[in-house]
């Protein structure tokens, strides 16, 4: 759970900011130049959404979200708290992109449904990392920078390349986890214990 | 050999640029719309700075450099002389990033120790190409569009793909070197030749031919 941050305050957008007078944004949360928020996005909270940066409409993040320049998010996108998204990030809403109809008359709203990307409480997404919706990222997952997310990442996972992989496990620190000897996983910055089972990753709790 | 001594020209601030009144311009630099230079950035002589291109905090650019339109170099980037950084490519400064630390609470500086691309003179890389922090890239190597570099790469490296591998090796004027012997490469554009010896490239002291 992450707790709310202890001051309340107003969010700080600067003047060359274009948030949608619809959009509702968090007490402490900072929009830096440039960036977009469109009309019906809701921002939490201690969010920071870097220069440059795109929230397409009814986006949603939780508090404490980090959005880094020129990430573009779009609609139906949720972020849950503590989201980190890096540099360059594209999350794309339609999986079958096309301008037209078949007819070639222009696409309209009415003629496709935007699929969206849901990324978990804590989840980092590398540097210029593109993510496929329809598709979720887990609690606390890391994606590698460059990666193209086309499947579902578990919680905890590493994921890198194209298209993206599991290639180790992560801690909420960020650090890889180390397995030790008895196939345990462990966080080298918390030292909390995971097992893995049929490819999730399960926390221990603490016992003696 | 080029020197920077003689004329001078002015440098040139485009007027949507924004630049932090303690970031540092040499001579001659231009900076195009809507690009940000962070405070204490320090950029040499004879740079350009794309439309949109980001210098963070204390980011480093040598004489010549040129960084294209919407690249965007994280503190602390250092970049040498005369090395070119494509459109959109991205240099990162934290290997293992995160928003929030463990308890939730928004991470902040002190909360994370940054790390850095250093590119070394003449070096090349492409267009929305990344270059995950820390490396180095050596010198006169060039980075190949779109690919994730995530360890150093050695001087003279033609590299490619995610995680970027080494393709070739590329001679001073970017050109594919030949082969033309065991561990003997020539360049066919200046006719330099460089030996490969323990995956590195080093130019021999034989009179282009
Ligand atoms: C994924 C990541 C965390 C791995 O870092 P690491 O634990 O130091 O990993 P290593 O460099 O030891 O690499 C482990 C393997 O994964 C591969 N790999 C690492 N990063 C990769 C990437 N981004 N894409 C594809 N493969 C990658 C390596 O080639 C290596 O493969 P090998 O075992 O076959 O040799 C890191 O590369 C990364 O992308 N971090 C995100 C940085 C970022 O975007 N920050 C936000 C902006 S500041």
């Amino acid at each position: 759970m992450i707790p709310a941050p202890e001051t309340a305050g107003h969010p700080l957008i600067e003047a060359t900011a274009d948030v949608d007078p619809a959009a509702e944004v968090g007490a402490e949360t900072r929009v830096w130049h440039l960036a977009q928020v469109r009309e019906n996005a809701s921002i939490g909270s201690g969010c920071i959404l870097g220069r440059g940066s795109y929230i397409g409409p009814g986006v949603i993040l939780g508090r404490n979200c980090k959005v880094q320049n020129y990430a573009l998010i779009y609609e139906p996108a949720v972020l849950e708290d503590g989201v980190f998204v890096g540099p360059a990030v594209v999350f794309t809403n339609d999986m079958f992109p096309r301008a037209v109809n078949p007819d070639l008359s222009i696409k309209m709203a009415e003629d496709w449904h935007p699929v969206g990307v849901h990324v978990g409480t804590g989840a980092s997404i590398g540097a210029r990392a593109v993510c496929i919706g329809p598709v979720s990222i887990g609690r606390w997952a890391l994606v590698a920078a460059g990666a193209v997310v086309t499947k579902d990442v578990p919680d905890y996972a590493i994921v890198a390349g194209v298209p993206a992989r599991r290639i180790g496990w992560v801690g909420r620190s960020g650090i890889p986890l180390r397995r030790a000897e008895d196939g345990r996983l462990t966080c080298p910055a918390t030292g909390e214990h995971f097992h893995e089972r049929d490819g999730v990753l399960l926390a221990e709790r603490e016992s003696g | 050999m080029t020197t920077d001594a003689g004329a001078v020209r002015a440098t040139w601030i485009a007027p949507s640029a924004d630049i932090d009144p303690r970031a540092v311009l040499g001579d001659g630099s231009t900076v195009a719309d809507r690009a940000q230079v962070r405070e204490f950035a320090r950029v040499g002589p004879g740079c350009a700075v794309g439309y949109a291109a980001y210098l963070g905090p204390g980011v480093i650019l040598g004489r010549q450099c040129t960084v294209q339109d919407f690249a965007l170099l994280y503190e602390p980037t250092l970049l040498e002389d005369r090395v070119s950084v494509g459109p959109g490519a991205v240099f990162t400064n934290d290997r293992f990033p995160r928003a929030v630390v463990p308890s939730g609470r928004l991470k902040s500086a002190a909360d994370w120790v940054l790390v850095g691309v250093t590119v070394r003179t003449g070096a090349s890389v492409g267009a929305n190409a990344v270059c995950v922090a820390p490396l180095t890239i050596g010198r006169w190597a060039i980075v190949a569009d779109g690919s994730v570099v995530t360890a150093d790469v050695p001087e003279y490296a033609l590299m490619d793909g995610i995680p970027a591998t080494r393709v070739h090796w590329v001679g001073q004027s970017g050109a594919r070197l030949k082969n033309v012997g065991p561990g003997l490469f020539r360049c066919p554009v200046t006719g330099a030749h460089y030996s490969e010896h323990d995956g590195t490239l080093r130019p021999l002291g034989i009179a282009p031919r």
